[in-house]
């Protein structure tokens, strides 16, 4: 296992020889980790990302706020390790057209740059992460047909560019959790499941605001507060610097008179209320990404109920031989550190399957 | 992991166990916000669910109260029927006459029907019928209506009068069946056994004119014989959808009014027809249709449902509903539902002197019926 695939043009009749490595599909951190360890230990690897650039959707909601991570882009970090190692091919704006072979050793032909190029891999990662929910598809908040409303993730992009709509006058910020999350309305094509990242966004985003303008109300409507990955420090540090926290979840935000009101049953109170608000954030959650179905089908992966991929044997291993899957392609949505546990596992498994082979 | 499957809501037959269809709140407390009954009293479904979990008894206002307007359902993260298990408990219960509108006497008047009849109801219209044809019509408990309800400027007969003369003027002579009530209001309050006979008579009477299509111009009768019958292969329509069907055929009068539209639960959030009525507005010549502020899958509820109980809640609800109708500027607010039609009239008609709304409340077939030019009659007359 030593020389880096040769990717083949098609047509051509080029003697290959198949050497021990991975071929990752997606482009999202999980990948990331998954790729850098692997060309690490000295494993071919080629990455097929289908956006332009690699990161997922760690590029716009970057942050994982365990304490070393504050305030750093972490994909940047694996990419740096992954540009710098030979072992790594990285094609970008590259999609899987056709899987030939769906068994080790796989065959698959990718589009990219115009071409359609053949790859062949003794192993494959299905690591494409998640899709955002898209927020419109909640009429009854009525995103995008009228202002002031955003998702955490328009809101982190309008910090990263210092234009948030907030400032002294503002007067209260409401944020709606579990927006397209743990909801069984099939209309909606949301995620059934708990997408266990936007709690933690959103009492960060929540935190932040109180901090920066302590003036201004800033409200949680949830469910259930869910601090996955050992956040609760945050949720702690939120009540303490004010940030109100009603329970419930809201019918209604609509536009009333201009002015944005939002509709709730503070189910703690018994109270119906109905409250203005100058901005409201959605912290939508994720689902399967568009293409991740087929991507499954064609190498004969099973997906679970809520069609992410399925993980037949903990914590990586999927119902096809050889094939692998991370992050939050596999089982549901997942927040950064569990991605980047589970890149790792992938890593290892695709190490020892290969180790396998060679006996 | 979720199985979504498991999600739908318990079947209607299970008496067994009426827990089972709230068994998977998660108390979220949506149901409570949206509720157009908890805007004007202390309704909570959300308590009502845990209450009921914890082993209490429903009490009969829990039970009165609910408008079965199915906006909880429709918002529900967990698609909990609450209008069903409110429904399932009604039928355990015993309801007494003060829980109803009018002395409960609409209600009566469906146990008599099954009982004190052989026949089903009279029908006295102009126009071309035809008993042979597979068309048929159905025009509901509109006469009822005008007998039993004390109002001077609404007028029921009319909305069977209009079906029948548009049928007549697209060249349909239709059956005008004599059918007992479709039983809506019997299944809703919880009398399954009157529901029961009147459906078993009905059907019998539908199968027995042998048609194909039975219009109706109720919007709870569409509901009622399209999802609680089972009549295999007779089309249901309803009128709106019957206009829409033949929007074309049409030609109007030159009108400049400005209407809105009053999306009744039972054609909306029941059956998902929230298209064939705009359709049909939207094609009247001249006329400028606007939403109301809460329009479609949100459309907040007419106040009344099954007569039961009309009180101080229940014209609060009505009156709102005419604010937002006046606020969008339109001088019609058109239903697709003579339930609707009545308790919306109900309340215009009683003028306080507080209440002064300028706005009238049409009735979709009535309005298309008022507006449309007799292309037939005129052609046979040059």
């Amino acid at each position: 296992m030593s020389t880096k695939i040769k990717n083949i043009a098609n047509g051509v009749k080029e003697a290959y020889y198949i050497t021990n490595n991975c071929l990752i599909i997606g482009g999202e951190i999980a990948a990331l980790r998954a790729a850098s360890d692997l060309a690490a230990l000295g494993i071919p690897v080629t990455l097929v990302n289908s956006s332009k650039e690699l990161g997922g959707n760690t590029k716009i909601l970057q942050k994982d706020f365990s304490e070393n991570f504050i305030n750093k882009d972490i994909h940047e970090s694996y990419l740096e390790a992954l540009e710098s190692n030979p072992q790594a091919t990285i094609l970008n704006n590259a999609q899987i057209t056709k899987v030939v072979q769906n068994h080790s050793p796989f065959e698959v032909e990718v589009q990219h740059e115009g071409t359609i190029q053949k790859i062949i891999a003794r192993t494959v990662i299905l690591a494409m992460g998640f899709e955002p929910f898209d927020a419109s598809k909640l009429r009854e908040y009525r995103y995008g047909t009228i202002d002031g409303l955003m998702t955490i993730a328009d809101l982190e992009d309008a910090f990263k560019k210092k234009n948030t709509p907030i400032n002294e006058k503002t007067e209260r910020v409401v944020f709606v959790l579990c927006a397209g999350s743990r909801t069984l309305r099939k209309e909606l094509k949301a995620n059934p499941d708990c997408s266990s990242f936007c709690c933690n966004y959103a009492i960060n985003q929540a935190l932040r605001i109180k901090k920066e303008f302590p003036d201004v109300e800033v409200i949680l409507m949830y469910m259930d507060i869910r601090t996955m990955g050992n956040h609760e420090f945050l949720y702690n540090e939120a009540r303490r610097a004010g940030v109100l926290f009603i329970r419930g979840r809201p019918s209604m935000v609509n536009r009333i008179n201009s002015e944005l009101m939002i509709d709730i049953e503070n189910s703690l109170a018994r109270k119906y209320e109905s409250l203005s608000a100058d901005l409201v954030v959605l912290a939508i959650g994720g689902i399967p990404t568009p293409n991740g179905e087929k991507i499954a089908a064609d190498f004969g992966v099973q997906l679970t109920s809520n069609k992410f991929i399925k993980i037949t044997e903990k914590p990586v291993k999927t119902s096809t031989p050889g094939v692998f899957a991370c992050g939050s392609a596999c089982e549901g949505v997942k927040n950064i550190s569990q991605s980047l546990s589970e890149g790792g596992a992938a890593a290892m498994a695709v190490f020892k399957f290969l180790k396998e082979i060679e006996k | 992991m979720i199985d979504t499957e498991k999600a739908i809501p318990a079947m209607k037959s299970s008496n067994s166990d009426i827990l089972a269809i709230v068994r998977e709140c998660f108390q979220c407390g949506l149901c409570t916000s949206i509720c157009p009954q908890r805007k004007v009293s202390k309704y909570n479904p959300r308590a009502i669910i845990h209450s009921a979990l914890r082993g209490n008894k429903l009490t009969n206002n829990d039970l009165t109260d609910c408008l079965t307007c199915r906006q909880c359902l429709e918002n529900c993260p967990q698609m909990i029927d609450f209008p069903d298990f409110i429904r399932e408990n009604r039928a355990i219960t015993v309801l007494k006459e003060e829980d109803f509108a009018h002395h409960n006497i609409f209600n009566l008047l469906q146990i008599f029907m099954r009982d004190m009849i052989e026949s089903g109801m009279k029908f006295e219209y102009e126009g071309e019928m035809d008993s042979e044809s597979g068309f048929a019509y159905f025009p509901g408990c509109i006469d009822l209506f005008d007998r039993f309800l004390d109002l001077q400027n609404t007028n029921f007969h009319q909305i069977g009068q209009s079906a029948i003369n548009l049928m007549n003027k697209m060249g349909i002579k239709p059956n005008l069946l004599s059918l007992k009530c479709c039983g809506h209001d019997a299944y809703w309050v919880g009398d399954n056994e009157t529901f029961d006979k009147l459906r078993e008579y009905n059907t019998q009477k539908i199968k027995e004119a042998g048609i194909s299509t039975l219009l109706v111009s109720c919007a709870e009768c569409y509901y009622t014989f399209e999802e609680l019958y089972d009549l295999n292969d007779v089309k249901i329509q309803h009128i709106s959808q019957f206009l829409a069907e033949r929007q074309n055929t049409f030609t109007f009068k030159e009108n400049n009014s400005v209407l809105t539209y009053h999306d009744p639960c039972r054609l909306g959030r029941f059956m998902k027809e929230y298209d064939a009525p705009r359709t049909v507005l939207d094609n009247i010549l001249g006329v400028k249709k606007v939403e109301l502020a809460y329009n479609k899958e949100n459309c907040i509820c007419c106040g009344v449902s099954a007569w039961l109980k009309c009180d101080d809640r229940s014209r609060a609800i009505m009156l709102q509903k005419l604010d937002e109708a006046v606020q969008t500027g339109a001088s019609t607010l058109v239903v697709g539902c003579t339930k609707c039609f009545a308790h919306l009239n109900c309340v215009l008609e009683d003028r306080k002197p507080q209440h002064q709304y300028p706005i009238q409340i049409k009735e979709l077939g009535t309005l298309v019926d008022e507006l449309s030019i007799d292309k037939l009659s005129e052609d046979a007359e040059k």
